[in-house]
């Protein structure tokens, strides 16, 4: 690297320093909200998968982000479903968006004994599962270990949901299903609707057949519709309308605001070096040359801005996930590359056209004492 | 003398300045020849256009018509990057500003032409030693670590000339090198000139209103809005 470069940067610590914060910023910027909506999609998703069934089939038109709508299925479908050929085993759910301890609303799921022989398999870590002999007045519940964390809950512990008092007799290992789980009976009454389910999840005979199992299922059951839950990451990423065009758009501004910072900053500086590009010309430096010095200086803020917006990121997203315990955040490599491969281009950009302009300047006006 | 070859050459060279709606004619048409080792001092009142003249041969300003011959190539026919290479190999600049760059050392403002010259070059002469070889030539052995602000005047114009000096240009130009001198600090700022032209003999023009300076060129060159007015050999 040439000693002017170099120089430059330690001369004008505050201005490297800001430099390399404003890309830093963009980069963790990006890696957040990347690292966000990615984590809670494969959270989503994983806890689906956990619950270790095969297909979840739901009314037709229903939207693969669980909850959003509120159609149910009759009863009688989920004993239709159960004497499907292929089919091994049958778990009707029945949803409800919980308001709990005044964060945001909770999924809590009713299931019954079914819900085990589609391969559900809770692991207690405090107390106890649900009790399915206990009599319908029991307000019994159990809760998943981020639940219980984020809320300070323990077994004993006496929960408002629908106008009614649970006791938490257990909780779970988290990552399977729901945060919250009760009776389905019980959720069902008191919901108004005993007959009802939301969702039923299907465990297949044959493991290589799921596929086929679930186009015969949507033949053979009216009003019904189908997602194999290997696919479901997927689906559930396509379904969310806007989220791309969400995250671009953060990513844009967060680029844009990292370009300006260094479009500013290397105006400033070719502005205040006047006198040394000419110099610079005097000695037989060409076009290139000046362009070329001028971007290494940028190009090295950048890239020490990208290393810093990782290192960032990572602290950041400890910080979030250490003070938010519910809080998941994925980062990928791919969009690691991808945040830094803007964070180096904001830098190109930002730095071109101060470069271009000093190149071109005169060199002589530059030099002269008048 | 009179058998060296033209280095430095003008033929009816003119410049105009459009300011607006007035025009300055800085340069009104002059016909020079400076030949190899040739020290020539150009003297004139201030703004009759000797700093014009002195970057129009050395490829910084553009005349408005006229030749300017380097080596007797006539370099206004030349493309932009190739006037630049012929600064870079040929041409050494000083000026009465220093014009070091304030953020490095005295030695790395020496290397840096060093770097401009080696860049993209296979011919680059990069000698390591050189720079801090030329350092002690012009006295300032003890103080090549020193940034500009930590020298006096005199000091840094003697950075200026040794980074002028680094590629062993044939041709020195300098605009008013001791005009912010002291009379001690010009004399040895021209005796480092001097030295150097006999010794290497280098083609030098020097821009000056210093007539102890003038009294050790071989040639003075007066000049008055834009035209030479007299020549005189010192000889
Ligand atoms: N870039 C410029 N634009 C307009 N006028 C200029 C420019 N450079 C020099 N001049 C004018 O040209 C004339 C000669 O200037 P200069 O060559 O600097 O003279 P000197 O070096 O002898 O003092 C002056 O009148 C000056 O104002
Ligand atoms: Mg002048």
């Amino acid at each position: 690297m040439p000693s002017l470069v170099r120089a430059n940067i330690f001369q004008r610590k505050t201005r490297a320093g800001i430099t390399i914060l404003a890309v830093a910023i963009e980069v963790t910027a990006v890696l957040l909200i990347v690292g966000l909506t990615n984590g809670t999609l494969d959270e989503v998703a994983g806890r689906m998968q956990a619950v270790g069934a095969d297909i979840f089939v739901q009314p037709v038109g229903s939207s693969a982000i669980l909850g959003l709508s509120s159609t149910t299925l009759r009863e009688a479908i989920v004993d239709k479903l159960a004497q499907t050929e292929g089919v091994q085993a049958v778990a009707p759910i029945y949803f409800w968006s919980a308001l709990v301890g005044g964060g945001a609303p909770v999924n809590a799921w009713g299931i019954d004994p079914r819900f085990e022989r589609v391969g559900a398999r809770l692991t207690y870590l405090e107390g106890r599962g649900l009790d399915w002999n206990s009599p319908p007045e029991a307000r019994e519940m159990v809760i998943d270990r981020r639940f219980a964390a984020a809320n300070n809950f323990s077994v004993g512990d006496r929960v408002a949901m629908l106008a009614d008092d649970w006791e938490v007799v257990g909780i779970a290992r988290a990552g399977i299903g729901a945060r919250i789980y009760v009776r389905l009976t019980v959720l069902r009454e008191l919901v108004g609707t005993p007959t009802r389910v939301h969702l039923v999840f299907v465990k297949a005979e044959r493991l290589d057949r799921t596929g086929e199992l679930a186009a015969r299922i949507e033949a053979e059951v009216p009003g019904v519709q189908t997602t194999v839950l290997e696919e479901y990451s997927q689906t559930l990423g396509e379904n969310i309308a806007g989220l791309n065009a969400f995250r671009i758009a953060l990513s844009g501004i967060a680029v844009s605001l990292s370009f300006l910072v260094i479009l500013l900053a290397m105006y400033t500086s070719i502005i205040e070096r006047t006198r040394e590009i000419g110099i610079l010309k005097a000695l037989g430096g060409s076009k290139t040359y000046i362009v070329l010095t001028i971007m290494q200086e940028s190009m090295l803020l950048s890239l020490l801005g990208v290393i810093g917006g990782y290192v960032l990121g990572r602290l950041t997203a400890w910080g979030l996930t250490t003070a938010y315990p519910t809080l998941i955040i994925t980062f990928t490599w791919d969009w690691t590359i991808y945040a830094s491969a803007l964070g180096v281009l904001g830098g190109f950009l930002g730095s071109f056209y101060p470069a271009i302009r000093a190149a071109r300047q005169d060199p002589v006006r530059a030099l002269r004492d008048e | 003398m009179i058998d060296a070859k033209p280095v430095l050459q003008t033929i009816a060279l003119r410049k105009q300045y459009d300011m607006g709606k007035a025009k300055v004619e800085a340069v009104a048409g002059i016909d020079i020849m400076v030949r190899a080792g040739e020290f020539v001092a150009l003297m004139g009142p201030s703004g009759c256009g000797k700093s014009t003249l002195l970057y129009m041969l050395g490829g910084m300003v553009a005349p408005t018509s006229g030749e300017v011959r380097i080596d007797g190539e006539d370099i206004t026919k030349l493309s932009d990057s190739e006037r630049t290479l012929i600064r870079r190999d040929k041409i050494g600049f000083v000026f009465q500003r220093f014009n070091l760059f304030p953020t490095l050392s005295a030695l790395d403002n020496v290397k840096l032409a060093q770097e401009i010259q080696r860049w993209r070059n296979k011919t680059g002469r990069g000698d390591p030693n050189r720079a801090s070889r030329l350092l002690e030539r012009v006295g300032l052995a003890a103080k090549v670590d020193h940034k500009p602000y930590e020298m006096s005047i005199g000091e840094q114009q003697r950075v200026a000339i040794a980074r002028a000096l680094v590629n062993r240009p044939h041709i020195l130009l300098a605009d008013e090198p001791t005009g912010n001198l002291d009379t001690n600090n010009s004399a040895r700022v021209m005796e480092v000139f001097t030295s150097l032209n006999a010794e290497f003999g280098q083609t030098m023009m020097v821009i000056t209103h210093n007539p102890e300076v003038a009294a050790v060129a071989h040639r003075k060159i007066h000049m008055r809005d834009g035209l030479i007015v007299d020549e005189a050999d010192a000889h």
